[in-house]
């Protein structure tokens, strides 16, 4: 059984074409994602747990955790 | 405008500007003001390098530079040596960047001075193997005299620049553009869209792409006005309202995506003073009825959206609104592009000339319609419809008043954020990886904000008795070979047993066929797609 966490770093590992992530890596200087790879993974987060982010959040946004806690946030307010 | 002799070349422009309008600011950017005669100064230093490291005339310089001061010292640069500039996607791996060099038969290329030693040394090793000079933006303001001030007529005739739409090897799209066209688009778009030298255009546009380079920073260059250009950063919607409150731009543009990024991502918009902007040019992708209404009211502007249509073998612009006009729509909910430009012809065909009102394919024609693909004569043959008309591939069709209305897109070509994608340009590379059969890409837009991504459907040769994990690599081979020639990353990277994708009788890809399989739910996990593996339900917090 998996958690979100592990879900989220599933699903952006799979995007940026990695093997694996690390909750603490850094979407731009870790794992080397720019700024359409940014709206698309979270294009495929919205799906995938249906909620909305806030794109003005993006740049608050740095590491993988920092997405899971974003859906967890959203999914808690939907 | 002050009077002067007719200008012939594109460098011309920026030298007329710099001659009359010496000390007004050409361009603002990573914080500093370049003035005309800054600019143009510069770019004779560069010209002077360019020549030094053996650039003759009529040979191609690929420009592979981020938006800023070091591209345009590189594109005039190169101009004045009376060379043809080939700008590109700046962030693509060494081999990928040397591949296009190749394609354009390139005596130099420039990039960035940032660029990890790494990536240099083997970009050097693979220039010195081709006979090519690798420079630096650093190399081309090395002190060294200016060129000299150019003087006299070049001959418009001449390739100026060329604009890759793919970089495929078996099909390579460069699309020539001559100083008479690119000189003939400018002056159409400065009349069709009303630009005058007070004029404060806005753009985050990246340089190396035709609407960023002809609209954003060549027609204001040529009129002596100011261009505030930003990095191209889709994430930063903020920093671009931001500029053009702070610098009271007048003037900006962009695909119809950026505009939805702003009306979804900006809360409380009203907090933004717009007040200066007179144009919002949305082009490059279709423009979205519901995004018209939305920017403006949201924004408290009024008749600043100008919708228009263009594509890379017209220069850049074909038809466009006029300034502050109402933008109609149709009932079919499709929005008005507006009229020709000035001297430029559209016509519907299929194949014979169609009436108003009736869709067929879009033909056009006028001063600066490209000559064809540098080195692909067969693509070069396919362009041309007749009386000189270029074909489009894309459909619409003309009002009673001779407005064009865009209803479909060229076949297969897929768009992203406003960049054009051939399909085949991602299948070729794909297709080389070991362990793929057979590729197909295709664009899906489900409607949300992010609009049309890419979708990469391909046959695993070992679907049946690969590992999981073995999938997986091959998965993530796919992702960094795009990510590493194009500069993006699919939005899915599907792997499917052999003989899923669907082929004509002739042995043809149906991209349309295999995107409603997955649509529709015909394609399904498991039994035809091998990877990703099919979603967990997801587990509650």
């Amino acid at each position: 059984m998996t958690g979100p966490e592990d879900q989220v770093r599933e699903l952006v590992a799979r995007q940026l074409g990695l093997p694996d992530v690390a909750l603490d890596d850094r979407l731009v200087e870790d794992l080397n994602a720019d700024s359409m790879d940014l709206v698309t993974v979270v294009a495929v987060l919205e799906e995938a747990y249906g909620i909305r982010i806030d794109e003005e959040r993006l740049p608050r946004l740095r590491t993988v955790a920092d997405l899971a806690e974003e859906i967890a946030r959203g999914r808690e307010a939907g | 405008m002050a009077a002067g002799p007719a200008v012939t070349s594109v460098a011309g422009l920026l030298e007329r500007s710099a001659r009359d309008t010496p000390d007004r600011s050409a361009v603002v950017v990573d914080g500093r003001t370049w003035s005309y005669a800054d600019l143009w100064h510069g770019a004779r230093i560069a010209a002077s390098a360019l020549r030094r490291a053996g650039v003759r005339a009529d040979e191609t310089v690929v420009i592979a530079v981020p938006n800023g001061a070091g591209f345009f010292l590189a594109f005039f640069g190169t101009l004045i040596c009376g060379g043809i500039a080939v700008p590109v996607f700046p962030r693509s791996a060494p081999e990928h960047l040397s591949r296009l060099a190749r394609l354009a038969g390139a005596s130099a290329l420039v990039v960035p001075a940032t660029l990890a030693a790494t990536d240099l040394g083997m970009l050097a090793a693979r220039s010195a193997r081709d006979g090519r000079t690798l420079l630096t933006v650093a190399d081309l303001g090395s002190s060294g005299p200016p060129a000299p001030a150019r003087t006299g007529a070049d001959d418009p005739e001449r390739p100026c620049y060329i604009q890759f739409t793919s970089g495929s090897t078996a099909d390579p799209r460069g699309v020539i553009i001559t100083h008479r066209a690119l000189l003939a688009n400018i002056a159409q778009m400065t009349e069709a869209m009303a630009i005058t030298p007070a004029d404060v255009f806005v753009s985050w546009l990246p340089t190396y792409h035709d609407m960023g380079l002809t609209l954003m920073a060549l027609t204001p260059f040529s009129l002596g006005a100011r261009l505030v250009l930003l990095p191209t950063d889709l994430r930063d919607v903020v920093g671009w309202l931001r500029a053009i409150q702070v610098h009271r731009g007048t003037f900006t543009a962009g695909p119809d995506f950026a505009y939805r990024l702003c009306l979804r991502n900006v809360r409380q918009p009203e907090r933004f003073d717009l007040s200066s902007l007179q144009v919002a040019m949305n082009a490059s992708e279709p423009v979205r009825a519901a995004t018209l209404a939305r920017f403006e009211a949201a924004f408290g502007v009024r008749r600043v959206m100008m919708a228009g249509y263009g594509l890379a073998e017209a220069t850049l612009s074909v038809t466009c609104t006029s300034r502050g006009e109402h933008i109609d729509v149709d009932e079919r909910g499709l929005v008005c592009l507006g009229q020709a430009m000035p001297g430029a012809s559209v016509r519907i065909v299929g194949p014979a000339e169609l009436p108003p009102g009736q869709t067929g394919e879009i033909v056009v024609a006028g001063p600066a319609t490209c000559s064809g693909y540098h080195r692909n004569p067969a693509a070069t043959a396919e362009l041309a419809w007749s009386d000189g008309y270029v074909r489009t591939g894309d459909l619409g069709y003309l009002d009673r008043a001779g407005r064009l209305y865009f209803v479909a897109r060229r076949k297969d070509v897929i768009k992203l954020a406003g960049r054009s994608l051939y399909p085949q340009e991602v299948e070729s590379l794909v297709d080389e990886i070991a362990g793929i059969r057979l590729s197909a890409a295709v664009g899906i837009d489900r409607g949300g904000v992010e609009g049309e991504q890419l979708y990469v459907f391909a046959e695993a040769r070992q679907a049946d008795t690969a590992a999981p994990a073995d999938l997986q690599a091959l998965a993530m081979a796919m992702v960094g070979e795009l990510h590493a020639a194009l500069g993006l990353r699919p939005r899915a990277t599907l792997l499917l047993r052999t003989r899923r994708i669907p082929l004509t009788s002739n042995g043809k890809l149906r991209r349309a066929a295999l995107r409603d399989a997955f649509l529709d739910g015909s394609l399904t996990p498991g039994p035809d797609i091998v990877y990703p593996p099919p979603a967990r339900p997801a587990a509650m917090p």
